[in-house]
């Protein structure tokens, strides 16, 4: 079941920088969808809506603002309004994408070409590694560097190694949740594809239902997962960036 | 097992760092693409939307003062206009009781007057036959003597009056 993933490495600075294109085609893939679904959704925009995707759209806005003003001040936290949703719309199309179908190049090395940027490590922790650095960077211009920095000694001073080890594990556990997640129902679903196109139509009828169950599940958990990580991103966030906790 | 979980990954996926540039470089221009053209346009939409309620609520609230005061208003002018009417009924049959009295005492007044100026007349005028019938009475009374005088005073009779007045002067 191991597939191959194709690399390009150059060298900058003698620093060898590593290039996985398979997740940086899906990348741009997800960009992409993500863009040009939302552009022709919103191209026909009204006061009183004409269509049902003007009305999702807004609903999206409104449910992003939730999470925010859920965890600070929207006076705070409106400047993260439209982060918050392109990170959003971003995991959960980048999650959703490896499910309808997937492309393995017949080649030795079975080179998977169609699959979750999200089932990969680098771009969650990557994404995780943003919103944590972000959060460092408007908690210093929210609040000073001298109540940023005060604030790793709170509740206790013996307790700022931890604080500080916190911040490193915030990223860990933002980034390796979703690509977990993730990654655990794509391998999954390629057994459970592996099953049903494996010759015999005994496993091809008994693994077809799963499948398809699996294949709802893990819409589920995509969403689920996307909505988990903005969250979490706005929590940290309201850490650094709200007085009053 | 390795320190971070990163390395227990795979040789092929260590460090990809080009990776995380081609993330974070789409992520951006996703950002700021869909930012232009679908955040700050949906938002504005749901701004105006909110202005616009909120224009409606104000101005249905003023409607409502408006009708409020103009309800007032027309009550106020109702019952300033029914007291007035009720005023000038008021009025109007105080002056016709008014003038009715005193068309009846006029009237009483000249009647009485004509009474008694006709009491008066009367009484003259019946003087005035009393008068007239006392004279014409005695008139007659004298024009009737004359005749019978004239009639009854024959020869014999002058004969017979003058014994009589003779007989009486030598009786005395």
């Amino acid at each position: 079941m191991d597939h191959g993933t194709p690399t390009f490495q150059t060298n900058l600075f003698g620093i060898p920088i590593v290039f996985d294109l398979a997740t940086c085609f899906m990348i741009v893939v997800t960009s992409l969808i993500v863009f040009f679904v939302l552009f022709f959704m919103t191209r026909r925009l009204a006061i009183k809506p004409t269509g049902k995707a003007q009305v999702l759209v807004e609903w999206l806005m409104d449910f992003v603002r939730g999470i925010i003003t859920s965890n600070m001040a929207w006076r705070d936290g409106g400047r993260f309004h439209f982060l918050a949703l392109t990170m959003i719309v971003f995991i959960f199309a980048a999650n959703l994408i490896g499910i309808p179908f997937t492309f393995v190049a017949p080649d030795a090395e079975h080179t998977l070409w169609w699959k979750s940027p999200t089932a990969d490590p680098t771009v969650t922790l990557t994404l995780a590694a943003l919103m944590i650095v972000m959060t460092h960077y408007y908690g210093v211009k929210a609040r000073g560097f001298k109540e940023y920095a005060k604030a790793y000694a709170k509740p206790l001073p013996f307790l700022v190694p931890i604080k500080i080890l916190e911040e490193f594990t915030y990223n860990l556990t933002l980034g390796l949740r979703l690509y977990g997640n993730i990654f655990a129902g794509e391998i999954l679903l390629t057994l459970l594809l592996g099953l049903v196109t494996s010759g015999s139509v005994i496993a091809a009828v008994g693994g077809f239902i799963p499948m398809m169950v699996w294949q709802g599940f893990k819409t589920f958990i995509g969403a689920l997962q996307a909505f988990i990580f903005v969250m979490l991103s706005m929590v940290y966030l309201s850490h650094k960036v709200s007085e009053d906790h | 097992m390795d320190l971070i979980i990163l390395g227990a990954a795979g040789e092929t996926m260590a460090t990809a760092f080009g990776t995380s540039l081609v993330l974070l470089v789409s992520f951006l221009v996703l950002l700021g693409a869909l930012s232009y053209f679908v955040w700050n346009p949906v938002k504005k939409i749901m701004d105006d939307r909110e202005k616009v309620i909120h224009d409606d609520i104000q101005n249905a609230e003023n409607s409502k003062k408006d009708a409020a005061r103009l309800r007032d208003e027309n009550e106020a002018l109702l019952k300033q206009t029914q007291s007035e009417i009720s005023e000038m009924f008021e009025n109007s049959r105080k002056q016709a009781n008014a003038e009715q009295e005193l068309i009846i005492k006029e009237a009483n007044a000249r009647a009485s007057h004509l009474i008694t100026e006709a009491k008066a007349d009367i009484e003259r005028e019946k003087e005035r036959a009393m008068r007239e019938i006392n004279d014409q009475v005695a008139d007659l009374s004298v024009l009737i003597a004359e005749k019978v005088i004239q009639k009854e005073l024959t020869a014999t009779d002058q004969q017979e009056l003058v014994k009589k007045y003779l007989q009486e002067a030598g009786d005395r």
